[in-house]
């Protein structure tokens, strides 16, 4: 399966989700940040309860920071509005990855018969737990820039 | 309105750990301002921590903030989206500022939040483009600061409607046996708690004069319970009694309703909180001109019953602040009678124009942080709409001065006024006639508002942001 992921910074074949990022740019070992990183994930994976889950879920989900996930998207043009945010520069990740390694959160939600997310239902968003490593694997770097309109005019009155 | 706003409000409580249900049995009107009393205390001591106005977002990244700031943050944003949500639109201004916060999830709900708001669409979830935001903080800076926005909050807090009734007769029976109380006793101030006082006070009191179905009584509360204190409660007086007339299923004979206040004879400052009650079930363009016929003057040009019509209408647009001085500057040709009326509706109208000075003053700070970041793509269109906005809001404070000479009671407040024009006019050839934003523009501008202050009440010393308003 071919998926995107658009982010600000070229972080070469390295690529981790964004709590690590958070703890390694702030001085932290990478041991340190994989541990915190697991304990955040074990609340998706292995949830207690429902409940948990889908406290869990949201958390994830409603701000980028906390999320033990690199975030990646079946569509590319939702990675695109990610790398462009800010009106700068940013990279599109195309990642390829089997289905079933994916974890899909409206998937997750809707197995869990929890109602869906509606701010982050369209995004489809499909998580790579902690780090970008095997079976997952990088297929191109793009460097975006901005999006160029090429318009005709068909009609005019 | 879809469910989308509903989602975005419920998580923005869970996210600072309110949970709803404990408010749903409140009437709607005290749903709302208890809610949004209980929001604003969870924030107050981080938003005065943050010093929002001061922040440069758009200048930082995530990695710049350490793990508390994130979870203030956080919590702010998510305490304004539910503010705004419940009506509160002063808390669009930082939002507008959380749209250059390097967390791009948060400008999604911020971006749909403000399209149902201003645009009244149902939009669709998105990552807004740069370009994007800069058109919301556009629209922010040249606009009217967001003073009429679409007020969903009866949407988002209506539900379970009969649970309400029990809130009523537990209050009643135990806090309000003798519903006679002086009225003298009450004193309420600006507050956000006093807020709530007075629209439990409101609820109960009508409650159980329209219960027993006892409308002069109700009409005569009202009246003799008005006087120029209660102007900044005028919203939460009228959702109170519009409150009660819906948990009592009491059908609104707009007619009906009017022949009662003649009857009473009702006094012309009443009269414009009847309005807004009147409004809310009737909402008719004829409205205000009706009331306009009935309790003040039925003899004057349609022109100048327009400036009635709007001390009515009471909206805080600048076109409608100007209107109304168009109107008063002609005071000395109107008859007597007329001249009356107006005295003694002044004291609403110089609240009026308190509040949008006071809004001017925050807005214009807002806007300052919005472009006053050198690599912000889309600031030189941001400093170019500030430019133009300063000047229009100069101009209508010259308008307002001329009301010096005529408004006796309230001279002092317009000569204030007159001098704010007149140092802005300066500092526009010293700051904003260049091409390129000045450094120090905001810090400069700041100590312009304060200088005015100082100047205008030299009794007091240490002025700041919190009560400068106040001192108006």
């Amino acid at each position: 399966m071919i998926v995107y992921h658009g982010c600000k910074s070229l972080y070469g074949d390295k690529l981790y989700c964004p709590i690590i990022n958070y703890d390694l740019r702030n001085g932290k070992s990478i041991d340190q940040a994989l541990f915190k990183a697991q304990t955040l994930l074990d609340d998706l994976t292995a949830p207690i309860d429902k409940f948990m889950l889908q406290s869990a879920l949201d958390d994830a989900q409603k701000t980028s920071f906390k999320s033990p996930f690199i975030s990646t998207t079946p569509y590319r043009s939702i990675a695109r509005s990610f790398a462009l945010n800010r009106g700068t520069t940013g990279f599109i990740y195309t990642i390829e990855g089997p289905d079933d390694s994916f974890f899909d959160f409206n998937n997750v939600r809707a197995k869990n018969n929890f109602p869906p997310h509606k701010t982050f239902e369209w995004m489809n968003e499909l998580g790579i737990p902690l780090e970008l490593k095997l079976p997952f694997e990088i297929i191109q770097i793009e460097e975006i820039s901005e999006i160029i309109e090429i318009a005709q005019v068909v009609y005019k009155k | 309105m879809d469910t989308a706003v509903k989602e975005l409000f419920n998580d923005s409580l869970d996210t600072m750990g309110l949970n709803y249900v404990k408010y749903s049995q409140l009437p709607l009107n005290l749903r709302g301002r208890t809610l949004s009393n209980d929001i604003f205390n969870e924030i107050s001591n981080d938003i005065e921590q943050c010093n929002l106005s001061d922040e440069k977002f758009y200048e930082k990244e995530i990695y710049d903030f350490s793990e508390n700031d994130l979870e203030t943050h956080q919590k702010i944003v998510h305490a304004c989206i539910a503010l705004v949500c419940l009506g509160h639109n002063s808390y669009i201004k930082p939002l507008i500022n959380y749209l250059d916060f390097p967390e791009i999830r948060w400008t999604i709900k911020i971006d749909y939040l403000l399209n149902t708001l201003i645009n009244s669409r149902n939009g669709t979830f998105k990552v807004p483009t740069h370009a994007e935001k800069i058109n919301w903080q556009n629209l922010f800076i040249s606009k009217t600061f967001y003073s009429n926005l679409k007020d969903i909050s009866n949407i988002i807090l209506t539900d379970d409607k009969k649970q309400r009734f029990n809130y009523y007769e537990y209050s009643y029976k135990f806090n309000f046996s003798n519903d006679l109380a002086p009225l003298s006793s009450i004193d309420f101030s600006k507050k956000i708690s006093d807020d709530l006082e007075c629209a439990e006070y409101y609820y109960l009191n009508c409650y159980s004069r329209l219960k027993r179905k006892d409308y002069n009584n109700f009409i005569t509360f009202i009246d003799d319970s008005i006087d120029d204190s209660k102007i900044p409660f005028i919203n939460t007086i009228a959702k109170s009694v519009v409150d009660v007339f819906n948990d009592l299923d009491i059908d609104f004979n707009v007619n009906f309703w009017k022949n009662k206040l003649i009857d009473e004879k009702i006094g012309v400052l009443s009269s414009v909180f009847f309005y807004r009650i009147f409004n809310s079930f009737h909402s008719n363009k004829n409205l205000a001109r009706d009331f306009v016929k009935i309790f003040l003057v039925d003899s004057l040009s349609f022109e100048k019953n327009n400036g009635f019509e709007n001390i009515y209408k009471s909206t805080n647009k600048g076109e409608s602040i100007i209107n109304y001085c168009f109107f008063i500057k002609d005071y000395e040709t109107y008859p007597r009678s007329v001249k009356l009326k107006i005295t003694e509706l002044d004291s609403i109208c110089s609240y009026k124009v308190r509040d949008y000075v006071a809004n001017i003053y925050s807005s214009e700070k807002e806007s300052l942080v919005l472009f006053s970041q050198y690599h912000k793509p889309g600031s030189k269109q941001l400093y170019k709409s500030f430019k133009k906005r300063y000047n229009k809001n100069t101009e209508i404070l010259g308008q307002l001065s001329i009301l010096k000479d005529i408004l006796s009671k309230y001279s002092e407040f317009y000569k204030k006024i007159s001098i704010l024009r007149d140092i802005r006019t300066g500092f526009e050839s010293s700051y904003l006639s260049t091409k390129n934003v000045k450094e120090n523009i905001k810090d400069e501008y700041v100590n312009l508002f304060h200088n005015w202050i100082q100047e205008t009440t030299k009794e007091i010393h240490n002025v700041n942001d919190d009560n400068f308003i106040d001192l108006m």
